[in-house]
């Protein structure tokens, strides 16, 4: 591919000037929004913002939305239109976010121990404020620390990551600049283990190409699963030294 | 939830009482604490967020786009719009917070502020997103929007495009700006933001930042615009679905003034804080 801006330099460093490797800026904070919802989290992955509100498990608005053998979970996706460069005000129900909508609600259908919720439903609901690439990532890396923070039980940390491939080279978490120049994958995986939840992969790319994108994915992920561990540790830590646990 | 009987007629009683007494042992023009930043947001030219202590928050962000305009018009660009959670599009209530402001706003802004040569203005667009809300969300985003653009930088011409004189610069064609950031004027530099109150009236009393509860009781609302030291607009509100709206001429009077203290202590604070 042809561009104007060099995405990897030959010395091995990228626009940012990041290694192939390494992960953006990665902030994260839970129980946030304490008195509006019962689980709430904030992620930053470079640029990219996303806030997110867990309510529930609580008994569904709609009867008809109960399932009886298990939790229901209901996402919604905010896109705000100052997210991005150029101002855009997206409807509602834009394909691409009710597509982002579903991808998120499968993953985490899986993650958390349904069972042991019958007839109750989950709102998720994830504001984007900024976006630089990533945001299906962050999305799902947001709801699973917001989710922790409302005490619902799962099987372990889903956490999420993208890896593209530029010419021969793969390189992990990438921004909007890179997004736009070279295919890329989002993988999700439970925990720390190899278990994929989600793959997804939009753009043509050749099929040996595709292992190493999974294996730098992958790592990215089990990176990521670290990173939030620690913030939830030190949060349960520091309710602990308040006394409120 | 709705009040009792028995709830709404104790509350409406000892809120018009004199001196009145609200539930949560406030002043009459006692806010409860908020919790505000500026400049969080990385891709907009200015931001703000405000929580309150009952859960109710608000984002703004504010962004500048240049649009070529024809002749020399004066008009002020300006496009206030707002999402507000749980409230479908296109409500009443999105319309009321997005043309109060929006008016108020394209009245008090000097026309040149947004001038960058003779073809070219730029256009401000103000959005918001009221994550969630238990009293009503008129001044949370007044109060959030003032802050946003507060901290809202526009940025300068690149100085060798433009000549030497002011006239030079409507000769150039597509301007072309200067790419440090540190390089950009502030939008609030002479002029100040309006700030829209609304205050619930019950008997003859006036109250700022009612509680939901508050609301449910009051006879109505009042909204004032404040802008530059006093009030310049007047609206009545509804503020629940059966009020009555009917008020002495005094108690609107008293209102005003008292909202305009409100306005004038609201804006010390805002201006307090540190933006980016």
């Amino acid at each position: 591919m042809t561009s104007r801006i060099e995405i990897y330099s030959p010395e091995g460093l990228r626009l940012d000037g990041r290694r192939w490797n390494e992960v953006r800026h990665f902030r994260c904070a839970i129980n946030t929004h304490p008195v509006s919802s019962d689980g709430s989290s904030i992620i930053e992955q470079g640029n990219t913002k996303v806030i997110c509100n867990v309510i529930g498990p609580a008994e569904p608005t709609l009867r008809s939305r109960a399932l009886l053998d298990r939790l229901c979970i209901s996402v919604k996706v905010i896109v705000a239109p100052f997210s991005t460069i150029e101002r855009r005000k997206r409807p509602q129900n834009d394909s691409r976010i009710q597509e982002m909508c579903s991808s998120i609600q499968h993953v985490f259908e899986d993650a958390v121990i349904a069972h042991l919720f019958p007839r109750s439903q989950i709102d998720v609901n994830l504001y984007i404020v900024a976006q630089d690439g990533g945001v299906l990532q962050a999305c799902i890396n947001a709801t699973t620390l917001a989710l922790i923070d409302a005490g619902v039980p799962m099987y372990d940390y889903v956490c999420a990551c993208t890896a593209g491939m530029l010419d021969r080279e793969v390189l992990l978490d990438m921004n909007r600049i890179e997004e736009s120049d070279m295919p890329f994958l989002t993988m999700a995986t439970i925990g720390a283990t190899r278990k994929v939840s989600l793959l997804q992969l939009e753009m043509k790319v050749q099929f040996d190409r595709l292992e190493p994108m999974m294996a730098a994915a992958m790592s990215g992920c089990h990176h990521i699963r670290n990173l939030m561990d620690n913030e939830v540790r030190k949060h349960g830590k520091s309710r602990r030294q308040m006394g409120s646990l | 939830m709705p009040l009792s009987l028995t709830e709404e007629s104790y509350l409406s009683v000892s809120l018009s009482q004199r001196p009145p007494c609200r539930p949560d042992g406030r002043d009459q023009l006692q806010f409860r604490p908020m919790d505000a930043a500026a400049g969080i947001l990385p891709t907009t030219n200015g931001s703000a967020r405000i929580r309150l202590d009952d859960g109710g928050e608000c984002i703004v962000g504010v962004k500048a786009e240049v649009i070529t305009v024809s002749g020399s018009s004066n008009d002020v660009h300006v496009e206030v719009d707002c999402d507000i959670i749980g409230i479908p599009p296109n409500s009443p209530l999105q319309n009321l917070l997005c043309s109060t402001l929006e008016t108020a706003i394209k009245s008090s802004l000097p026309s040149h502020f947004l001038r960058i040569t003779n073809k070219y203005r730029f256009k401000i667009f103000i959005d918001g997103i009221i994550l969630d809300h238990v009293s009503h969300p008129l001044t949370l985003f007044s109060m959030t929007t003032y802050l946003a653009l507060l901290d809202t930088r526009l940025p300068r011409l690149a100085p060798d495009s433009v000549g030497e004189h002011e006239n030079d610069k409507d000769e150039i064609g597509i301007p072309q700006f200067s790419s440090d950031w540190a390089d950009t004027d502030r939008l609030c530099k002479s002029w100040s933001p309006p700030l829209v109150q609304l205050g619930i009236i019950v008997g003859k009393n006036v109250f700022v930042d009612a509680t939901g509860e508050e609301a449910e009781v009051s006879d109505g609302g009042l909204l004032t615009i404040w802008h530059d030291g006093r009030i310049v607009g007047l609206r009545v509100v509804k503020t629940r679905d059966s009020s009555k709206q009917v008020f002495s001429i005094s108690s609107i009077g008293n209102a005003v003034e008292v909202l305009a203290s409100a306005s004038r202590e609201i804006e010390k604070g805002l201006k307090g804080i540190r933006t980016s």
